[in-house]
């Protein structure tokens, strides 16, 4: 390992970081090409179908490239990948597992779940980055699962790891496949199911044969495009605007003082500004604690996170991991923080397109609403992301019908029902930017959430690997029947979360924030534990860990079923908890699961009191060695 | 040999106090831009406070805590020599 590290310095770095810019340099050409295309007559429904396949085409290709049957190049990227990339890798999951495309609605709309949707991931991978990822990197375990093995022994402690963790992976990926689904619906001309099954085979075909790498470099590459396609519309209006063109840090400023105007009018007028025409968030945080507990609920989820863990595992050494994370920090940063001015954009262009026009001329100024009416959220199936009058719009006649018939109906902020999600995901159109921008910021999305699904099966699958084969004796601790067993348990994984996706999609959301809460409450602790504290015991992390996983359990039965077992009684845990009952119900979950399962495991390890193995400890703490030179290599 | 203690108990006490500030910036970021509460589109300096400073704070935390370990680990590999 430290030899290829030595070996590689210089060329492969220059090489690998080129990597996310070539590849947004290509979303830039791609998006002149379309334009060319559109001006020159080309069918927009072709541009959605190219811009599709293209991502379908993404995704398969670094796996089928980078196909390996080397155990060391599928497990461990052969920890030869540049900071920069990693950092980018992570960035392109956290954004799609984090539901980034949230945020944009919850800054339109004034949510107090907004700035913890920003700050919460972020304080994740800094945490991540400090307390646990170098130390898994140190002791060579790709999977939290297989660093339980090695640090804290025993039969039962990494069995119930492997299981939390292949479970949290199982849970996200679910999630991810079901939400990559329906972001595909939305842009592209293919049913939701469909796409999901199509997203589970791309995993296959990306991880089974390319693994870590494949994995690294289809994220890095799905951020790209993201982050091209989302910043460069707003890049451009906030230089048209005449606001400094960063919209990171100016917020939307040239929008905000004509919003300012407009609002003051409407308050004339008696009307409702847009920000309270949204309907509820699927994540809700209606005070200031509930916001900082949820966003401390996102920072412990993703700083234990198997899918992002498993990624620093590239790193080309133990010191390199924390670079990486603050690579991780301002690439996501860069795509998060640009959220608000995407909201001030979206709002000013929704004001100027509905003052002063009637539905008979609805097509003209707002006629993202004829498209988007007719969408289902994400998130939210059954919910349409936009009604006019109440009611699903598709056409001129079917909005002056909505609205009473009357062809001279003055449209207001009154008549508009809005889904907070429609911010982030109709921006281009909403701001009424060619249809190019939409099909690649579609494609973007895609991408980063088939990247955040590829994530977690890697997870699944190297849990499996590194855990319990880690200890099946003499032939279970070969590297190639770890990597056979690992590409088995892949293939189990993606086939069950695909069936899920398939069959259950009421509630997308709630398995990821499952997933989640078993981070904050089993992993985060034990992990954190397991890494920096001497006299932590093998059977004190297994208690915790279990009595984090039964009480989730608990919880999703309380919250399905109720006390009277009958389903859709209410979340019963926010009865108990009443001044944060808008949190979703996971984050309950987590609160009342995480106290009980960090006192068993102290509580247990003071009082078993064994002194830790010195020699194990030291193996697992101490820098590696360079193979060559022998020099200790922080 | 068991390595001393010093060492490591430099490293958890510097990822400590790096970990504890991370939690305690992403709290005062939160509680601060949402007491900027409905106002938060309206007050570009209040977003810019609470929400657009804190992931560079945050990155130079993550970099700064990396300079320190390794200046741990390097004292450590000195150690390590003799």
């Amino acid at each position: 390992m430290a030899q290829g590290a030595t070996t590689y310095v210089g060329d492969g770095e220059t090489v690998r970081s080129r990597f996310g810019v070539f590849a947004a340099a290509a979303t830039v050409v791609y998006i002149f090409l379309m334009l060319l295309g559109e001006q020159a007559g080309m069918p927009e429904r072709l541009g959605y179908l190219a811009t599709g396949a293209l991502v379908v085409v993404a995704f398969a290709a670094p796996g089928l490239g980078w196909r390996t049957g080397l155990p060391a190049q599928w497990l461990h990227a052969r920890h030869n990948v540049a900071s920069a990339l990693v950092g980018m890798s992570v960035a392109g999951c956290l954004v799609a597992a984090s539901f980034s495309f949230l945020a944009p609605g919850d800054f339109f709309s004034g949510s107090f779940a907004g700035p913890a949707l920003v700050i919460g991931p972020l304080t994740g991978v800094a945490l991540a980055s400090i307390l646990i990822a170098p130390h898994l990197r140190k002791s060579g375990a790709t999977s939290p699962a297989a660093y339980f093995t090695a640090r804290l022994g025993g039969r039962v402690t990494p069995i119930v790891g492997m299981g939390v963790v292949a479970l949290a992976s199982l849970l996200m990926l679910w999630t991810q496949l079901v939400v990559a689904g329906s972001l595909a619906a939305l842009y592209f001309p293919v049913a939701a199911n469909t796409a999901s099954g199509i997203a589970a085979i791309l995993a296959i075909l990306t991880i089974a044969p390319g693994g870590l790498l494949a994995l690294v470099r289809s994220s890095a590459l799905a951020f790209a495009i993201l982050a091209t396609a989302f910043l460069a519309p707003l890049i451009w209006i906030a230089a048209v605007t005449g606001g400094l063109p960063l919209p990171q840090l100016s917020y939307g400023g040239g929008a905000l003082a004509e919003i300012g105007n407009m609002e003051a009018q409407l308050g004339g007028l008696d009307l409702k500004p847009l920000g309270e025409i949204m309907t509820q968030a699927p994540i809700a945080a209606s005070g200031p604690l509930a916001a900082i507990l949820l966003t401390l609920f996102l920072a412990l989820g993703f700083a234990a996170a198997p899918a992002l863990l498993v990624q620093f595992d590239a790193t080309r050494r133990v010191r390199t991991t924390r670079p990486a994370a603050a690579w991780a920090i301002v690439f996501c940063a860069a795509i998060v923080t640009a959220a608000p001015a995407a909201a001030a954009f979206v709002k000013l262009a929704i004001y100027n397109g509905i003052f002063g026009l009637t539905t008979s001329e609805i097509d003209q100024a707002t006629g993202w609403l004829l498209r988007w009416s007719a969408l289902d959220s994400p998130l939210a199936p059954g919910q349409k992301l936009a009604l006019l009058c109440g009611q699903t719009v598709e056409s001129v006649e079917a909005a002056i019908a909505a609205c009473g018939g009357g062809t001279e109906h003055a449209l207001s902020s009154a008549d508009l029902i809005l889904r907070g999600e429609i911010v982030g995901l109709a921006m281009p159109d909403l701001v009424r930017l060619p249809a190019v921008f939409s099909m690649v910021l579609g494609a973007g999305l895609v991408a980063t959430t088939l990247a955040a699904a590829n994530a977690c099966a890697f997870g699944f699958a190297t849990a499996f690997s590194s855990g319990a084969a880690y200890r099946a004796g003499a032939r279970g601790s070969s590297a190639l029947w770890r990597l056979f067993i690992a590409r088995l348990m892949l293939a189990c994984g993606v086939a069950v979360a695909a069936w899920l996706a398939m069959n259950h999609r009421g509630a997308p959301i709630e398995p990821a924030l499952y997933a989640l809460s078993l981070s904050v409450s089993a992993l985060a602790p034990a992990l954190a534990l397991a890494v920096w504290w001497d006299r932590t015991s093998s059977i004190g992390v297994a208690a915790g860990m279990a009595a984090a996983l039964a009480i989730n359990t608990l919880a999703w039965v309380l919250s399905t079923f109720g006390p009277d077992l009958t389903a859709g009684t209410g979340d019963e845990v926010a009865l108990v908890l009443p001044w944060v009952s808008e949190l979703p119900t996971p984050v309950h979950a987590a609160l009342f699961a995480l106290p009980v399962s960090l006192a068993l495991m102290v509580g247990i390890s003071l009082w078993l009191g064994r002194s830790p193995d010195p020699d194990r400890l030291d193996a697992l703490r101490a820098p590696d060695r360079d193979a060559a030179t022998g020099d200790i290599i922080p | 040999m068991r390595r001393p203690d010093r060492w490591w108990n430099r490293s958890r006490f510097s990822a400590a106090i790096y970990a504890g500030l991370c939690l305690v910036a992403a709290c005062l970021a939160a509680g601060f831009a949402n007491w900027q509460g409905a106002s938060l589109l309206s007050t570009p300096a209040g977003q810019l406070l609470g929400v657009g400073l804190f992931p560079f704070l945050l990155a130079l935390a993550v970099l700064r805590h990396a300079l320190r370990q390794e200046k741990i680990d390097r004292e450590e590999a000195v150690w390590e020599e003799r």
